[in-house]
């Protein structure tokens, strides 16, 4: 279950935006998407609960803890509440085509604000827009 | 710094991709350092072979905590950056850390370190 707040940049579940995936054929479990967001360039980025391997559930089991996301998220809430305005509304640093193992993925770079101070962050995408892994750098 | 591969584990992967990976040195001292390689430098190291690691931590802080990694050590300054060095590990820190935190250089100094990340490697007798 998504969250389905009404947050000042905008809904975190989109209705327009889950038809624009489905209108791309992008296959995606909408029950399990905690947000989706326009990127800077108009590309649709989703986060879902995912997998030990990718997505949510990558990033609480694999980031969050105090060495990574916990020094700078109070809550899981936070952490995606951020993640989702930063993509809507900033530009990315930095956007890149990665190919690792003969198969391309995009790697953003984002500054987020938290706790007074301006801060790194490297996002995996996968090329359908997936949220792979999200970490400090 | 000299240590020994012990373990490469896959971290995030989608659609056939690695993103990245997950390794554990074995310090000359026995202990173990999990590392993060953000790059997949791992793609080319293999386990249980000893190399030659460059470090940096994404943070490290001076009060106490027992989540993170505990070294004892001192602050160097070479050129424009900053490590932080014991018998054991030689770890790039950011200046950043060190101002907030008034670290003093070159003393002793007991530091929590977030998450470390492996930054090149060369293999051991290789330039």
């Amino acid at each position: 279950m998504h969250f389905g707040l009404v947050e000042a940049g905008g809904k975190l579940v989109d209705s327009k935006l889950i038809k624009e995936l489905k209108d791309l054929g992008i296959k995606f479990t909408e029950s399990d998407l905690k947000f989706l967001a326009k990127d800077f360039d108009k590309k649709i980025l989703f986060l879902e609960k995912g997998s030990s391997s990718a997505g949510f559930k990558h990033l609480i089991e694999r980031h969050w803890n105090p060495k990574e996301l916990m020094k700078y998220f109070d809550t899981q809430e936070e952490l995606v509440k951020k993640l989702f305005t930063t993509i809507k509304n900033n530009k990315f640093l930095t956007k890149q085509v990665v190919t690792r193992n003969g198969r391309k993925g995009l790697e953003y770079t984002y500054k987020i604000s938290v706790k007074g101070k301006e801060n790194t962050f490297k996002l995996g995408v996968g090329s359908n827009g997936f949220i792979v892994t999200f970490y400090p750098i | 710094m000299n240590v020994k591969v012990e373990n490469i584990l896959e971290g995030a992967k989608f659609d056939g991709v690695i993103w990245d990976y997950w390794i554990d040195l074995r310090l000359p001292n026995g202990s173990l350092l999990n590392v993060f390689d953000s790059e997949c430098l791992s793609q080319e190291i293999e386990e249980k072979s000893n190399i030659i690691v460059r470090l940096k931590a994404l943070f490290i802080q001076k009060k106490e905590n027992a989540d993170l990694t505990t070294l004892k050590g001192i602050i160097i300054q070479k050129d424009n950056l900053f490590f932080f060095k014991n018998d054991l590990v030689k770890i790039q820190v950011n200046e950043d850390d060190i101002g907030a935190e008034k670290i003093p250089l070159n003393v002793l100094t007991t530091l929590f370190f977030g998450r470390i990340d492996l930054i090149n490697f060369s293999a051991i007798g290789q330039v």
